[in-house]
């Protein structure tokens, strides 16, 4: 045993040094993240520092989540986990470094979306979902914000600190899972137990919002998202989704009449609305599946999906960088 | 906060001031003004005047159903505006030649000017209605005359641009039946040259170089009938066809470019493209780590799935009994313990056994 540790002691020590953190480039919740280097390459890498002293059960859930789910997952679409590593007290995750987000393209109002466009970004998405889904992980956190863009144009699913792996029924989950304004309806009424229809919601939230370049359902309260959620898409009855009442935090609604999405989306041909519409069907049973989506005809007619180096990059500075840039730029008046 | 700035600043306008509701999520809403320009929705007017005339809910003026309209202009004093003017058009319709100077024409325009913006800005209403009723009476024949000219006129005008549309379709038709015409052409020329190919026993190239040749030939005469048959269309034909020629050449080669691009990508698209990479074993972290710790002596058979250590006993992947009501709600399916279990038993399956 103590050849094992002796060695895994030794491997840690190699991986730490190949690395060297630059300068922080976000903070979150239980997080720092730096920019780096992997020395022996000249790797442009992301280091994800985790804060393990402010937890007394030891390492923060999500940390264990994202370490243990990212492990198991290797596709072109999903965030690269290069090594994990110790330094001091700290866990460090070493992560592909991607410069921008679907986030960031949405808001850039500089930008004009092609259809093609969004085609091949919710192609890209959906590839990466399926291969998690096939995985038996849940993201859990699907949102505009957590698909990074490389600069050769590649989408990956990113921030797996909310996701898990399910399928197994004597585990019950917590509905306290995805940013409000991407929530599935079966979260919102408090279901314990779910399925890959969470992240598909989420998915057909996404793609709403890269059809109308604004959040689809932007609701400010958990009451106030079924309110907008229902007057968008109708309030469902027994027969859109059997058995709903049964959820512990089901509330019965106004009823509100369903509006067809060809009224808002005026722009866009039929087989979009018909992928977005199976996508937020209320029935999570009855929702598509990452899987089928992919084969809807919507991927195989025209337009065809935009050529990766063709989509529209955000070229912008983050932040960090634009702030250090101000503070060169004054020093130097 | 954030959200609620949002969608007031975009949609803020569409809001009906009656029963609130708004067009972001319900884009169907129509916004009517009445005549006393307070706009309110459909529904709420099918609601309020369903009994006949009621009360406007803003001024208490009585208003009917029949006398709201839909509203062209965001800013309502314009829409007002607008509507004025309609209604003085109707009378007030006299021309330049029913006057005698330029001045009388114009002093008549400067007084029309007058009691619009008086009617438009409510000054002096009864007086300016009083003087409006009066020319009205005083030129009833006139008024008439004039709106049955305006009526002429727009006729015409509609008329002339039928004609001057359906010209523009016969020369449409005409040139793709040139097109077709050529092509078939070209078609009996590739089939007679193959049959001379086939029949005669002169050398191969020596037919080829006269069929080109008599095809040169060919196609600089058709060029030279096509010329004068452009230039005897109608006056302003030429520039017209000669437009929809490039226009249609043009997207046709846009179009075959297209095809032939699409073609290429569509043989090799496949929208789900399993490039799963933990399938291969040969690379991934997961297997870096293993590798490392088989290294040091340690495991024999490493286990991929965090879940699937060896257990002696069988565990029922999804609890005894059938699945709650609730469960399918939510969107579970008893299959996903199944399939998850199944799959769980095969992965380490998969991994080679390692060579120390």
């Amino acid at each position: 045993m103590a050849s094992i540790r002796n060695h895994a002691e030794q491997h840690n020590t190699a991986v730490y040094r190949d690395y060297k953190k630059d300068r922080k480039v976000g903070e979150g919740a239980y997080a720092v993240v730096y920019l780096g280097t992997q020395l022996s390459t000249n790797k442009v890498v992301a280091i994800k520092k985790i804060k393990i002293g402010q937890f007394k059960d030891g390492l923060d859930m999500s940390a264990i989540r994202e370490v243990k789910t990212l492990q198991e997952l290797r596709h072109p679409n999903v965030i690269e986990l290069m090594e994990v590593y110790f330094h001091k007290t700290n866990l460090n995750l070493v992560l592909e470094y991607l410069e921008s987000d679907l986030e960031m393209i949405i808001k850039d109002k500089s930008i004009v979306f092609m259809p093609g466009d969004v085609k091949h970004w919710m192609l890209m998405t959906l590839r990466g979902l399926d291969h998690c889904h096939r995985n038996w992980i849940l993201h859990r956190d699907m949102k505009p914000n957590n698909l990074l863009l490389g600069r050769d144009g590649q989408l990956k699913i990113a921030d797996f600190g909310l996701a898990r792996d399910f399928g197994d029924r004597n585990r019950q989950m917590t509905a306290q899972v995805v940013t409000r304004w991407y929530r599935a309806p079966e979260l919102l009424f408090g279901a314990r137990e779910y399925g890959f229809g969470v992240d598909i919601w989420a998915i057909g939230c996404i793609f709403a919002e890269l059809l109308l370049r604004n959040p689809y359902l932007p609701g400010s309260t958990d009451m106030e998202q079924l309110d907008t959620m229902f007057r968008a898409l109708g309030t469902p009855t027994e027969a859109d989704w059997p058995s709903m009442d049964k959820l512990p935090n089901h509330i019965q609604f106004k009823q509100y009449p369903k509006t067809p999405l060809r009224l808002l989306f005026t722009a866009a041909p039929p087989d979009t609305l018909e992928l977005l519409e199976s996508m937020l069907i209320y029935d999570p049973n009855r929702r598509i599946s990452a899987r089928e989506a992919l084969l809807h005809p919507y991927f195989y007619n025209k337009p065809r999906p935009t050529p990766l180096e063709n989509l529209p990059k955000h070229v912008r500075d983050t932040p960090e960088v634009a702030k250090q840039k101000r503070k060169a730029e004054a020093m130097g008046a | 906060m954030a959200t609620s700035t949002l969608t007031t600043t975009l949609f803020d306008d569409d809001v009906c001031p009656v029963c609130q509701t708004d067009r972001y999520l319900n884009p169907q809403m129509k916004l009517k003004v009445g005549p006393c320009f307070h706009k309110m929705c459909e529904n709420c007017i099918e609601r309020l005047f369903a009994n006949g005339p009621a009360p406007c809910p803003t001024c208490r003026q009585t208003l009917r159903k029949a006398t709201f309209s839909e509203q062209t202009f965001e800013d309502l004093s314009v829409e007002k505006e607008v509507r004025i003017r309609k209604q003085m058009s109707s009378k007030f319709n006299k021309r330049r030649e029913d006057f005698k100077t330029l001045k009388d024409f114009n002093d008549y325009l400067e007084t029309v000017e007058d009691l619009t913006f008086k009617l438009a800005n409510e000054i002096d209403v009864e007086t300016t209605k009083a003087a409006i009723d009066k020319f009205a009476a005083e030129n009833r024949d006139l008024i008439r005359i004039n709106a049955d000219r305006l009526l002429n006129e727009s006729r015409m005008a509609t008329q002339r641009q039928e004609m001057l549309r359906k010209e523009r379709q016969q020369q449409r038709e005409a040139y793709q039946m040139e097109l077709a015409a050529e092509q078939a052409a070209k078609n009996e020329d590739r089939r007679m040259l193959i049959q001379e190919l086939a029949t005669s026993d002169k050398s191969a190239k020596s037919i080829l170089a006269a069929r080109q040749a008599i095809s040169l030939k060919k196609t600089s005469m058709r060029k030279t009938e096509v010329k004068p048959a452009t230039t005897s269309s109608s006056l302003n034909g030429t520039s017209l066809l000669s437009d929809t020629y490039w226009r249609m050449q043009r997207d046709e080669e846009v179009d075959r470019h297209h095809e032939e691009d699409e073609e290429m990508v569509a043989d090799s698209f496949d929208p789900v493209q399993s490039q799963y990479m933990d399938v291969d074993l040969g690379v991934g972290y997961v297997n870096s780590v293993n590798n490392n710790k088989a290294h040091a002596g340690g495991l024999q058979y490493p286990l991929l799935s965090s879940s699937s250590g060896i257990k002696d006993l069988y565990v029922e992947p999804v609890g005894v009994g059938s699945l709650s009501k609730v469960a399918k709600a939510g969107g579970y399916r008893l299959g996903f313990g199944y399939e998850r279990a199944i799959e769980d038993a095969h992965t380490a399956l998969f991994v080679p056994t390692l060579q120390s």
